[in-house]
């Protein structure tokens, strides 16, 4: 059974495990009452989610100019894709 | 955009026109060259177009070529980074538990990122460093992160993906997290 004052080392995968599976009750207890204890492993768990939150982030940056593709480009794209299509899959 | 009704044109021509431009201001703030950019939105819709079997509709069309582009991204950084020598498992553990005492206490604890996540994401500056962190991780770490974050795969279908067991999956997803991790605060929280 895992323990709260399982050392931060090891909890640290622990935290790590709990953002991929969901974990046994004691096991949740045990990590969310080190949690409590512990600003250092606190601090971990915030910044592997922020880790999540970075790479899923999808908008381009605001400051930039609204770029859009060129026309040449479209059209370069298009028939890129139309000379891979496969007509049987469509 | 809703998750559910979202539905993949069966013209890819429509494919750009309705999301050729999101993708190409995303590939342009990461490569910072409108041809490699152009490139690299060619290259995504022709892998979505390979894959399309695989879309399943689980996520927003646009989240999910955004996923493949990303991919894109990473590969393209990895290129033109110089390869690092390839890193033992054994120094690699060495620099994690450089950072723990005998006893495995925290020997030196993660340092306090300055601003929060949200007004981070904003900063071109970081999300560059971020890309960068992630191209430099060894191959296979880079990937089970990238399988695991950008595409939001998990349990048997990742270890598939990967042919490793739940438990290297985990160990993995955690070397990989703090490593990226640590990347970060070096060359971003700490140097600004």
């Amino acid at each position: 059974m895992l323990h709260p004052m399982t050392n931060c080392r090891d909890m640290s995968t622990w935290v790590s495990r709990s953002m991929d599976l969901r974990l046994s009750w004691g096991q949740r207890l045990a990590v969310r009452m080190h949690l409590m204890m512990c600003r250092h492993c606190r601090r971990l768990y915030e910044q592997l989610l922020s880790l999540r939150g970075f790479a899923q982030h999808e908008e381009a940056d605001p400051s930039d100019d609204p770029a859009r593709l060129s026309e040449d480009a479209r059209g370069r794209i298009k028939s890129a894709l139309f000379d891979h299509c496969d007509p049987s899959t469509t | 955009m809703t998750t559910k009704q979202d539905r993949l044109p069966d013209d890819p021509a429509a494919w750009v026109d309705l999301y050729g431009d999101s993708l190409f201001r995303f590939a342009l703030a990461r490569v910072n060259d409108p041809a490699a950019a152009e490139d690299l939105v060619q290259e995504t819709l022709l892998a979505a177009l390979k894959n399309r079997s695989r879309y399943e509709g689980r996520a927003a069309v646009k989240t999910w070529l955004m996923a493949i582009l990303k991919h894109k991204i990473v590969d393209h950084y990895r290129k033109n980074t110089r390869e690092r020598p390839i890193e033992s498992m054994d120094t690699d553990s060495d620099a994690f538990n450089a950072r723990f005492n005998a006893r495995g206490s925290w020997r030196q604890p993660p340092a306090k990122w300055a601003a929060s996540p949200q007004k981070t994401v904003e900063s071109k500056a970081f999300m560059d460093a971020f890309y960068q962190c992630l191209a430099g991780l060894p191959e296979r770490l880079a990937r089970v992160f990238r399988l695991r974050e950008i595409d939001g795969i998990k349990g048997k279908q990742l270890c598939e993906e990967m042919q490793i067991t739940p438990t290297n999956s985990w160990v993995m997803l955690h070397r990989a997290r703090m490593r990226l991790r640590e990347c970060l605060e070096t060359n971003w929280f700490e140097a600004n």
